[in-house]
Formats: C-alpha cells, structure tokens, sequence
C-alpha cells in the first residue's frame, strides 16, 4: 500500500508480518500484538526495528510497559465509519506518551485527513489509487480546530489570537432602543 | 448469476442530482413515472434490469438502485410493498400547502 | 446571543468549501455514494424517501430574526416554500437540490448558520431549554454551556466516528423542558451542597427500538471540568459502544450492558487520566461567550399590565391564548410567548415562509430580536413585554400562527413518517391531524387539559412517542399501517417510558381509541388531576377495557 508522510508518498521500509510468519533476520518489521507479546525479547533483540500492529478492539495499555522499544504503532480502520482507532492512537500519545510512528491503516481516506493527524497519526497507508493532491487538499481544508489540546496543524482559537470581548451596547440594546415607548 | 424473484419486477432507483425517484424504461431511460417502466418477468430479466442499472451508477446519473415486485394491473405496474406504493405517491400531506386553506395554514408562498 | 467571532466564521467558510468540494467530486464520479454517504450526513444532507432532505443546525434553538429571515429566503428559493421545525429544535427542508446544497450552506454562513453534524454517528445540535435566560426558575442560563459545547463538538477530531448518533440536552432549571433524562448525556446545572454551580451529568438516556432513561454518572461537576469529562464518557463510548449491531450501538446499550456502576467506573478512571486544564478553554474565552448571553436591557416595567388586563377581559379568544401559551418571565412586566405550530389540522412543524418572516418580524420588534426553536416543534419570543402581548396575539392570528393550544391534546410532535422519511414504517402526519381534528374544538381541549400526544412512524422514536402521555408508533404488517399505543410516557423531571396497552390499531380506528383513552381519563379524573397524574394513579387497566371494550 502507498505510503503517505509529510503531504508526500514515501518509501515504506516496514514488512508486515502474520501471526506465524518467520521473522527476517534484519529490517523493520510490524507484527501483530499477539506475536510481539510472545516474542518480546526476540524481537526487540534483533537487527531492526520493530512495530506493533493493534486490532482496533485491543487496549494500549497492553504495550504501555514496551513503548520504549517500539518504534512504530499500527492501528486500523476496518471501514472509515469505524472511529476506534481514533481514540487509540489519542491514548497512545496523550495518556502513554508514545513518540514513535503513528500509522493509519485499513480503509483510509483523504477526508479523514485532517482528524486522522489532529489525534496524532503521522503515516497513513492508502488506497493504491490515491492522489496526493486530493489527499493535501482534504487534509487542509479545515485550519481551525476548536478542540483544545489536540495535535496536528490545526489552529484553536486561543493559538489563533485572543479574541476582543463583545462590545457592548449590543444588538440587542439597538433593538430596546428602538422598541421603546415613545 | 440469474437473481431470485418472486413476480414481475421493476427497477427503480433516486436521481443523483436532484433525489427524485425514478423508475428505468424499456427505452433506458430513467423516468420519474412508474408509467413507462420496463417489467422483468423472468430472473434473467432481472438481472439484465439490474446490470443495467450499474452502468447508470457508474455514470453517476442515478444512486441506490434496487429491484422492486410489481402487480401487473390493467392500469399499469403497482408496487407490492406498502413502503413502495407510498414512495411512488408522494407525500399524501402535501395537498395542506395547495390550496387546502382552513384558516390556519396561512401559506403566503 | 452569541455572535460569531473571525474563528467561527472562517471555519464554518471552510467547512462550507469543503462539503462543495466533496460534493463536486461526488458529482464528477470521484466518490462514490458508499464514499460520500458518511460524509453528507456529516453536513446533515439526507436522501430520503422522494428527495434529498437538508437538516439546518439551530443550535440549541435559539435564532435572531435575520437567521429566521434566511430560513425563509432558503425555503422560497430552494425549496418549497416552507421547512419543518424538529425534535431537535433544527428545521430541515424537504426538496432541496444536490449541486443547490453548497450555496445553501454559504447563505447560512452568511447568518453565522450551518448543518454541521446534523445527522451523522457523530454528537449532534446540541439542545437546552427553550426558555432559557427568561424562566424564573433557572439556576443558570445554560445556553453559554451549550454554546460551548456546540463548539467543542464541531468537527471533533476524535468523536466524529462513533458508533452511533450522540445527543446532548443541557438544562439550567428545576423543571427539565429539555427531556434530559432521554438523551446520551443529559446536564443540569445545579447548586453543591455549599452552594455552588455545577453540573449534574446523566448517560445513557435514549428512546429508539430500547427505550431508556439515563443514569446520574456525577451528582455534580465542576462547571470547569465540563468538556474533560464530556471527552471521558466520549472515549468510553468511542472505544467500547457496540458497532455489530445498529440497534444496539447507542450508548444506552453499553451503559446497560456494563451496568451504571462498571460505566461510571470507567469514565472516572478515563477521566483521571484526561489533562481537564487543558481541554477547557482559558477562562476569559467562557467570559467571552457569556458576555454574549447577557440579559437585553429590559425596560423598569410594573409586573401587571393595565392594557393586559383590559385586553383579557374585552377579548376571550386572547384571555384564552394567554392562558395557555404565555408564561411567566423572570423580568416584571415581561412575559415568554410561545407560538404554536400546531394548527387543527395542520403539520405538526412546519411553517411557510410568510410564517417565518411574520414571526421574524415580531422578534425583531417586540422581543428583543430572539426567537426559540422547541423540542416540541414550536417556536418562542422569549422576550415581551405584556403591553406588547395583544398586538403581538393579533399579528400572529393574521399569520394562523396563534392557535392557543399549547400543551393541549392537538400540540401533537410527530415526526415526518413515510410521507416523507426513508426509514420510516407508517405515515405519522396524517394521524396526528385526523386527532387534531377530532379534539380540536378548543374548550374541548381545555376541559382535557395538560396532555402529550406523540407520534413516530417508525421504531426509531424521533416523534418520541416513549415520552407521550398517550404515545403512538405506526408499523406495518402486510401492506397495512397500524398504530401502537403507549400510555404513561414523560420526558420531564418525572421522566418515565410508556407502556404499550395491547394490540395495535388501524389506521381507521387509531383516533377513536386515542379518543375513548382521552375520554375514559375525562371520566375518572379527580380535581384538578392532569392526564398523566390519573394514568399514574390509576394504572393502565381502565384505559385498556374502556379502549378494548369498544374497539
């Protein structure tokens, strides 16, 4: 699958291994959770560095105590209706502190962009047929964000400017004004 | 793959641009009257109705297509489900801003 | 009310722009539906039965009289002529065009309007109680929170993916209008113990195939803590709510199947790990906000109006209208008009254009230029004084917008049904005028008094027929309607789930079952007992013979 970072496709170094595939003597390489769990320190030992792919059903903590040896977390979207991931990879960077590759997998599209790096993803695998200029496009389309605290690029209100408080008399005022006996 | 029917069927569909329920004529064209839609009597019929229909999709002239069972009146096709026959209609409300005025439904428009 | 800054504005411009993009690519073949569905119901665009059909946020209700005015540009130019007013204090027009949909959406931007999340597994307009700032019997005005809120959950990068739509109702007073106990989250705003304003938090309310009532997670919050904690019970929900099955999806399903106490468990122990400085804006951006909800400068009037009085006394018809739809205000010589859309007969709802301007143009005269949107699909000046109440009564009779039946047995909800929605199993609208017509006479509706009546056309409850007094869902069985009857339903602070009676009814003969239930109330009625304090005492039974007796 392409691989998108930084608004461009890049070469993807990562192999993706099953449950029972033999592990390369060097490379990088994701396993799923299950294998890196009962091969921890085979895995961690090798030439390589070494991802975790995470079923969108499975709970961050279960890697929390191995973050440090983990340089990349997968999470996937089955279908792009389904936000799991979403709240993962927000856990894994707020609440774990996790600093390695974020990558978005499964069905992902341009539009879900800009969400997708505002919880914190930073690579995106996407359809082979993806234009990156949609993809640039979409992921900008939005610059502002109201939720605080967030990641990504977007811009919150207090980061934008303080905002003048409302002068008064108001609208509201005019109208009273107006509507007063003569 | 010959699609399994029960009785004649027509095919209808909602009309990308505007949403308007359309039926698919014998002509292959997309009508918004039930009046000149083309009846599938047998499975290989139906699916021919259905591949058909694809082809509009992928032009992006018509959206959720499906096969709908029909009775064969001498006026014409009539839906068998209820839900059909009352998509087809229209909403039966609708007469209260034609003209119906009973003093209360003051619409100017 | 609150007024859109230069953020607000560039982002609703740029959300604008992004669904016409996406509606261009949709057009051009570059989506596909299955593609662009999720993404059209983000920006509240429907395709329903006969048509497309476009939900306009109201954010918690609340509009000034150049947004009503835009409502009913948008109407006569794109649409029919008139628009529907919801449950969810939105309006939604039935006949828009797809390529039309971005211009709507920039005349909306142009009135500081939008759809955003109108529909959509994502958090919707959040609602409040359509009296607030006026009702004397609010702790706090809860629009300031509910604005908030609106802002937070725009475009949440988190929660716009859940497993199901999430409503939100906020309500700052004693008396719940809101329906709080029916929505995924419900807020009161309420005083500690010591005194001080917080926020009672309810989950896992929600009405659809399983009614259910929400559970109290948090006696009281910290007004501070808000939005950390809303982000807790969100994360809970995002990660753990159900997605194999569309019905069991809404958080009510989880709530139950964890338990209230498991649920509450793991929102606390989310919550403890959320950095609530850090979510809730700065301190200065809530006084912004409020500022902006400041009572309008209201006159020194005496309480009583002379000019009422005489008013009342000369002319019944008003005396009658002033019983039934105007409230108390807590400002002396104010009074909260409530504009009935329920005419006998009519759609329950909807209102033409001229409708809209006429009632756009009393706000802008005689209420301070608010007007409010109700749950119960009706409209509110908030502010008037009680000297403007006969011109007002007067102006709205040359409308047909001053039928004084609120609360009464023909201010029916109903939602859209098959005559209009494509989820719907039966027609709703037509029941609930052939009952309009059938209680309309008025002193026939005043001797019933207080009564509920609330239709659905389908299991999915958006008429909320489980919060009727007398609720009716409409199904279908073999290319016939029929109508379920509930009784004992209640969306207030005594909120309680109705209790199907028995065997559906026909379509024919739904209205005279409603009647004889009216009817067999009429009878056992104690003084001054209301519909819903004599079913509560009485119990189904006497409703159920009278009711299956005679039908």
């Amino acid at each position: 699958m392409p691989l998108i970072k930084d608004g461009q496709f890049v070469e993807d170094s990562w192999t993706v291994l099953q449950q029972d595939d033999e592990v390369p003597p060097k490379g990088d390489v994701i396993v799923p959770l299950e294998r890196y769990l009962s091969d921890t320190d085979e895995l961690n030992r090798r030439v390589g560095r070494v991802g975790v792919a995470l079923e969108n059903t499975a709970d961050p903590d279960d890697i929390a105590p191995y973050l440090n040896d983990i340089d990349l977390v997968a999470l996937t979207f089955p279908a792009f209706t389904d936000g799991r991931a979403y709240s993962q990879a927000r856990q894994l960077r707020h609440h774990l502190g996790f600093g390695g590759e974020l990558r978005a997998t499964g069905n992902v599209l341009a539009d879900q962009a800009g969400f997708l790096k505002q919880v914190g993803f930073d690579a995106f695998e996407v359809t082979p047929n993806q234009s990156i200029d949609i993809w640039v496009k979409a992921s900008e389309a939005v610059t502002l964000a109201y939720q605080r605290g967030y990641d990504g690029n977007r811009k919150t209100r207090d980061k934008l400017r303080p905002s003048p408080l409302p002068q008064h008399p108001s609208d509201c005022a005019a109208v009273a004004e107006q509507s007063a006996p003569a | 793959m010959a699609k399994k029917i029960t009785g004649p069927q027509i095919l209808t569909a909602n009309r990308l641009s505007d949403g308007m329920v359309v039926f698919l004529s014998a002509d292959g064209t997309w009508r918004a009257s039930i009046d000149a839609a083309d009846v599938a009597r047998t499975e290989d019929s139906a699916s021919a109705l259905e591949a058909r229909a694809a082809t509009f999709v992928q032009t992006n002239e018509i959206v959720d297509p499906y096969l709908i069972a029909v009775e064969e009146t001498d006026t014409g096709a009539v839906p068998v489900a209820f839900r059909e026959r009352r998509r087809i209609a229209g909403p039966s409300v609708q007469a209260a801003f034609n003209g119906q005025s009973n003093g209360s439904l003051a619409f100017a428009g | 009310m609150y007024r859109y800054d230069e953020f607000d504005t560039t982002f609703v411009r740029q959300r604008v722009d992004q669904f016409r993009d996406q509606v261009d690519r949709r057009v051009s073949g570059e989506l596909t539906e299955e593609q662009f569905r999720p993404l059209r119901l983000m920006n509240g665009l429907y395709l329903q039965l006969h048509a497309y059909m476009l939900r306009v946020a109201v954010p918690y209700g609340t509009l000034n009289s150049r947004q009503m005015r835009k409502l009913a540009f948008i109407a006569d130019e794109y649409d029919k002529g008139y628009g529907h007013f919801t449950t969810r204090q939105n309006i939604q027009y039935n006949w828009p065009k797809l390529p039309d949909v971005p211009n709507i959406l920039d005349h909306l931007a142009d009135v500081e309007m939008h759809a955003i999340q109108t529909s959509g597994n994502c958090i919707r307009n959040v609602t409040a109680d359509q009296w607030a700032g006026a009702a004397g019997d609010e702790v706090e005005d809860p629009r300031p929170y509910a604005e908030l809120m609106r802002q937070w959950s725009s475009l949440h990068p988190e929660f716009s993916f859940l497993p199901r739509k999430f409503k939100i109702a906020v309500t700052g007073a004693a008396s719940d209008r809101a329906a709080i106990a029916y929505h995924d989250i419900g807020l009161r705003l309420t005083r500690s113990a010591n005194g001080e304003i917080g926020f009672e938090v309810l989950a896992g309310g929600g009405m659809g195939r399983t009614p259910m009532l929400g559970v109290t997670v948090r006696d009281w919050l910290p007004k501070d803590e808000l939005l950390a904690y809303l982000e807790a019970i969100m994360r809970v929900y995002n990660l753990h709510g159900r997605r194999d099955n569309k019905y069991k999806a809404r958080i009510k399903i989880l709530v139950h199947e964890l338990g209230a106490e498991e649920f509450t468990r793991q929102v606390e122990e989310e919550y403890k790990r959320i950095d609530a400085p850090r979510v809730m804006p700065p301190a200065q951006e809530l006084v912004r906000i409020k500022d902006y909800f400041a009572p309008p400068v209201y006159e020194d009037l005496p309480d009583q109006s002379p000019e009422l009085a005489r008013c009342m006394s000369d002319d019944a018809d008003f005396a009658q209208w002033v019983d039934r739809n105007v409230v108390a205000h807590k400002q002396p010589g104010y009074a909260i008009v409530n504009i009935s859309l329920k005419p006998v007969g009519g759609v329950p709802g909807d209102a033409s254009s001229g409708q809209m301007r006429a009632v756009a143009d009393l706000a802008e005269q005689k209420s301070h230029d608010e007007i409010r949107v109700t749950h119960e699909q009706n409209l509110v000046l908030p502010h008037v004084r009680k000297s403007d109440l006969y011109g007002v009564w007067q102006t709205l009779k040359t409308h047909g917008l001053a039928d004084a039946n609120i609360g009464l047995a023909t201010d029916i909800i109903s939602c859209p049904g098959l005559d209009y929605c494509a989820l719907a199993t039966a027609r709703s609208i037509p029941i609930s005028q052939d009952i309009s017509r059938r209680l309309g006479d008025i002193s026939r509706q005043r001797d019933i008094g207080d009564l509920k009546i609330k239709i659905s056309g389908c299991i999915n409850a958006c008429g909320h027929h489980h919060a009727g007094h007398i609720g009716i869902l409409g199904l279908e069985k073999r290319g016939e309607e029929y109508y379920q009857i509930t009784l004992g339903g209640s969306g207030d602070e005594t909120a309680s789930i109705g209790e199907i009676i028995g065997p559906g009814f026909s379509s024919e003969t739904v209205t005279d079952a409603v009647e004889t239930i009216v009817d067999t109330y009429v009878g056992l009625r104690q003084d001054g007992e209301t519909f819903l304090d004599a079913y509560r005492r009485l119990g189904p039974n006497p409703f159920k013979e009278a009711v299956y007796a005679t039908h």
